[in-house]
C-alpha cells in the first residue's frame, strides 16, 4: 500500500528546501516543481484551486504535516510534490515542516484517497519524521517513505 | 432534527484557525455496522413506515384495552352490574331498562355539547369507523370528545358498536408520529390507515378484516404499497389484545355449531338468502337515514335528542332487553340456536326492535360505530330465512345457524360495499372453514344487488360529510412540493471527515447533501465512496466534503408534476431526491421515492373511485 504513494513520488518531483516563509508562497513553491510534467495540463489553474481549497479549510493535518490539494481538471493523473522546510511555515496555529502538493483528476476522488491515506499513516510516526528530516538527497527522503 | 447538522458545520472563512479533530475512534466500527447494513438490506422507507405501522398496532391495541377497561367501568357505576349489557338489561326492573339509556343519552349529549365547544368543532351525526384520511391528521380533541361521548351511549346500552370510538382513537393515535416526523401527506394518510385497521383488528379479534376493511372501505385499493403496512399493523394489533385473556385470548370472537354442505343444492337457498340480503340492506340504509332526518327535523337540541333517543331504546328494552348494547351477545345466541332456545316469533320481534333502536340511536346523532349492529342485523335476518327453509326441508341439513353466519356476511358486503371484507370478517370472527362457499356465493350476490338499488354504502354519507373527496381531489393534482419533507440534513462543504461520518450514523440516507453557507446545493457525499477508507483513520485529519463531492447527483424542482418525477427516480438507483429552487437552487428539502409511489397508488385510487358510483353518490 505504501508503495502507491511512494512510487507517485520521484526524485525529481522533491524540494529539500523551500525558501519561502508564507503559507501560500511555499505551496507555490512546491508546486512549481511539476510546472513542466505532461500530467500538469493547467499550471494557473492547478496554483489557484490548490491556494482555493486550503482556504476553504486548512490541509495541514496536526503533526507538521500539510497535504494542500485540489480536485482538478487541470491534471491528467494524480500527481505528487513534495517540500520540506526545516524552519517550518506557519498553517495558522500550526508550524508546518513537510508539505506534499496533490493533484488529482475530478472524477478520480479515491485516488486521492488513497495517497492522503497512505501518506497521512506513514507520516503520523514520529520516526519517519524525524527520517524525512535528517534526508541529504531526494532518493533518501523517498526511501524513508518506503523503506 | 433535520436542520441541526447545518450549524454543526463550522462557518467558512478564517480558515487557518480550524483543526481537523482526529475521527474519533468508536465511529470506525458504527460507521462500518452502517455500510453494512445499507448494502445488505438497503432499507428503504417504506420498510421503515412498516415499523412504524407496528408501532402503530401496538398503540391501537392498548387504545382499545383502554376504551374498553373505561366503558366497563362507566357500566359498572351507572348500573352498578359487571356483567354484559343485555345480562344487566335482563337484571334490571322496567323503570331501569328505560332510564339507563335515557340518562346515557343526556351524558352523552352533553358531552359532545360541551366538548365541542372546547374542540370549537361542528359535530354532525356520523358512523365513527368511516375515518376520513384527509392530509392524515385525524383532530385530537374531536376525537377525544367524540369518543367519550360513545362511552357514555355504549356504557347504557345504546344500540351502537364500540369498535366506532376504537377505530376513532387508534387513528387519532396513528395520526401523531406523522405530524411529529413531519412526514408528506400519503404516508401520514397511510399511517392513520394502519391506526383504524388495528382498531377494527383489536375489536373483532380479526386481523385480515382490519386490514381489509381499511382498504377496501376507506382507502378503496389493496395495493401492495399500503396493504402491507395495514396487515402489519393489523397483525401487532391483534397479538396484543390476544396477550389478555379477558378479550377472549386466540379464540374466534363467535363460536359456531359444526356446518356442513351434504349437498351440491344445498348451496341454492344460500343463494337465495344473497339475494334477499342484497334487498333488504339497502331498505336498512334508507331506514337509517330516514331516522336521521326525522330526528333533525324535530329540531329538538342536542342533549334532549340524544336522551329522546336513549328513551326509544329503554322502551324497546323494556320488553326486549336483548335490544341492548351492539348485538354481540344476541348474535352469540341466534348463532347457538340450534335447540330453539329463541322460537322465531321471538326472534322476530327482537330481529325488528333492534332495527329501530339502532335507527333511534344512529338517527339521534350519538356517535359510534355501525358495523357490528349490522352484523345482528344480518344474522337475525339470516336465521329467519333459515327457520323457513328449515321448516320447508326439516329432514336436510339446512341449518338456520348456518344461515345467520351467511345472512351476517352477505348483509355486511351489502350494506359496507366491501364484499372481500365480509367474507374474511366472518370466516375471522368464526373461523369456520366449512361455510365458506355458501358464504362466498351469499356475499358476492348480495353485493352486486345492493349496489343496483343504492349506489351509496353505508358509509358514503359519513365520509361525504367530513369532506373525505376534498382531499382526494387535492390529491390528483400534487406536485413534487407537497411531499417534500423539508430541511433535510445537510453540510457545509467544509465539513469534517468526522461530520460527515456522523450524519452517516445518525441518518439512514446513503447521500449527504452538501450545501454552501447560504444552503445552495453544492452535490452528495456518497457512504459507498467513504467506504474503502473506514480502514484508515488518518484520513479523517484532512478530508472534508469538498474531497470526495459528487457534483451530477440527480435534482429535482418543486413545481414538477408526479409522473415526471417517477420519471427522474426511474433513472436514478437511490431512495431520495434533492429538491431544489428552480432559480437560485437552494436546497429546499427532499422527497423520497416510496412518498411518491404512495401517492401516485392514492391518486389512481382516486380516479377510480370518482368514476365508481359507491364513492361519487351524492
Amino acid at each position: 500500500m505504501s508503495s502507491t504513494a511512494a512510487q507517485l513520488l520521484q526524485p525529481t518531483r522533491i524540494l529539500l528546501d523551500i525558501a519561502a516563509k508564507d503559507k501560500n508562497d511555499a505551496i507555490l513553491e512546491v508546486a512549481a516543481i511539476i510546472r513542466a510534467d505532461p500530467d500538469v495540463l493547467d499550471y494557473g489553474r492547478l496554483c489557484t484551486e490548490l491556494i482555493a481549497r486550503d482556504e476553504l479549510r486548512s490541509t495541514a493535518a496536526g503533526y507538521g504535516v500539510a497535504f494542500p490539494h485540489a480536485r482538478t481538471d487541470a491534471v491528467r493523473e494524480i500527481i505528487i510534490a513534495a517540500g520540506r522546510s526545516q524552519a517550518g511555515i506557519r498553517f495558522g496555529d500550526e508550524l508546518v515542516h513537510f508539505i506534499f502538493v496533490i493533484g488529482t483528476p475530478r472524477e478520480k476522488a479515491g485516488d486521492y484517497l488513497v495517497a492522503v491515506g497512505t501518506l497521512a499513516r506513514l507520516l503520523r510516526s514520529g520516526n519517519n519524521r524525524a527520517a524525512l528530516t535528517q534526508a541529504a538527497t531526494p532518493g533518501d527522503f523517498i526511501r524513508a517513505l518506503a523503506p | 432534527m433535520g436542520n441541526s447538522t447545518q450549524t454543526t458545520s463550522q462557518p467558512p472563512g478564517s480558515p487557518d484557525s480550524q483543526k481537523t479533530p482526529r475521527l474519533r475512534p468508536h465511529l470506525v466500527p458504527l460507521l462500518k455496522l452502517r455500510v453494512w447494513i445499507s448494502e445488505r438490506f438497503r432499507p428503504t422507507e417504506l420498510q421503515i413506515t412498516l415499523l412504524w405501522a407496528g408501532l402503530v398496532g401496538f398503540g391501537g391495541a392498548l387504545s382499545s384495552l383502554l376504551f374498553r377497561a373505561a366503558s366497563n367501568g362507566v357500566h359498572l357505576l351507572i348500573t352498578g352490574s359487571d356483567k354484559g349489557l343485555v345480562e344487566s338489561f335482563s337484571d334490571m326492573q322496567p323503570w331501569q331498562r328505560f332510564l339507563t339509556p335515557t340518562v346515557g343519552g343526556v351524558l352523552a349529549g352533553a358531552t359532545i355539547v360541551f366538548g365541542m365547544r372546547l374542540a370549537r368543532q361542528k359535530n354532525s351525526t356520523d358512523y365513527m369507523e368511516a375515518i376520513v384520511l384527509g392530509e392524515g391528521n385525524v383532530p385530537f380533541r374531536s376525537s377525544l370528545v367524540k369518543s367519550g361521548s360513545a362511552l357514555f351511549t355504549i356504557a347504557t346500552g345504546g344500540s351502537i358498536g364500540r369498535e366506532g370510538p376504537l377505530v376513532q382513537l387508534s387513528a387519532m393515535l396513528a395520526s401523531l408520529p406523522g405530524r411529529w416526523r413531519k412526514w408528506p401527506p400519503p404516508r401520514r394518510r397511510l399511517i392513520v390507515a394502519c391506526g383504524a385497521a388495528a382498531g377494527i383488528a383489536s375489536a373483532y379479534n380479526a386481523p385480515i378484516s382490519g386490514a381489509l376493511f381499511v382498504a377496501e372501505i376507506v382507502l378503496g385499493s389493496v395495493a401492495m404499497e399500503s396493504f402491507g403496512p395495514l396487515v402489519f399493523a393489523s397483525v401487532v394489533a391483534t397479538m396484543t389484545i390476544r396477550q389478555f385473556p379477558s378479550m377472549g385470548g386466540g379464540n374466534p370472537l363467535y363460536g359456531v355449531p359444526p356446518f356442513q354442505l351434504n349437498a351440491t343444492w344445498e348451496i341454492l337457498p344460500y343463494a337465495l338468502l344473497g339475494i334477499i340480503a342484497g334487498i333488504a340492506a339497502p331498505w336498512f340504509l334508507r331506514f337509517l337515514r330516514l331516522c336521521e332526518t326525522l330526528f333533525e327535523r324535530s329540531r329538538i337540541p342536542t342533549i334532549p335528542r340524544l336522551a329522546l333517543g336513549g328513551a326509544i331504546v329503554g322502551s324497546l328494552a323494556i320488553w326486549y332487553p336483548e335490544v341492548a348494547g351492539n348485538g354481540y351477545s344476541s348474535i352469540n345466541n341466534i348463532l347457538h340456536n340450534v335447540h330453539n332456545e329463541w322460537a322465531w316469533q321471538l326472534l322476530l320481534a327482537i330481529f325488528l326492535c333492534k332495527i329501530l333502536a339502532t335507527g333511534a340511536t344512529f338517527g339521534s346523532g350519538a356517535v359510534g360505530g355501525v358495523f357490528t349492529p349490522t352484523l345482528f342485523v344480518g344474522s337475525g335476518l339470516g336465521y329467519l330465512v333459515g327457520a323457513v327453509f328449515h321448516s320447508l326441508w326439516p329432514q336436510s341439513a339446512l341449518t338456520p345457524s348456518a344461515f345467520a353466519l351467511v345472512g351476517m356476511g352477505a348483509f355486511l358486503a351489502a350494506t359496507t360495499h366491501a364484499p372481500l371484507m365480509a367474507i374474511l370478517m366472518v370466516f375471522e370472527v368464526t373461523l369456520d372453514y366449512a361455510i365458506i362457499l355458501p358464504l362466498m356465493m351469499g356475499c358476492v350476490i348480495a353485493y352486486y344487488l345492493s349496489i343496483g338499488i343504492e349506489p351509496a354504502s353505508i358509509y358514503s354519507e359519513s365520509l361525504k360529510r367530513k369532506g373525505a373527496r376534498i382531499f382526494d381531489e387535492h390529491l390528483s393534482n400534487l406536485h413534487i412540493l407537497d411531499l417534500m419533507k423539508p430541511d433535510p440534513p445537510a453540510v457545509l462543504i467544509t465539513a469534517g471527515f468526522e461530520e460527515i461520518a456522523q450524519n452517516f450514523i445518525s441518518h439512514h440516507f446513503n447521500y449527504l447533501y452538501v450545501v454552501d453557507a447560504e444552503r445552495h446545493f453544492l452535490g452528495v457525499v456518497s457512504l459507498h465512496d467513504i467506504k474503502p477508507y473506514l480502514n484508515e483513520p488518518e484520513m479523517a485529519d484532512v478530508i472534508i466534503a469538498e474531497d470526495i463531492l459528487r457534483e451530477d447527483f440527480p435534482t429535482i424542482s418543486p413545481g414538477v408534476p408526479l409522473a415526471q418525477a417517477l420519471d427522474k427516480f426511474a433513472r436514478h438507483d437511490g431512495e431520495r431526491l434533492p429538491v431544489l429552487d428552480e432559480t437560485t437552487r437552494k436546497l429546499l428539502g427532499r422527497v423520497s421515492k416510496s412518498d411518491l409511489i404512495l401517492a401516485i397508488a392514492d391518486r389512481s385510487k382516486t380516479d377510480q373511485t370518482s368514476s365508481r358510483p359507491t364513492a361519487a353518490a351524492s
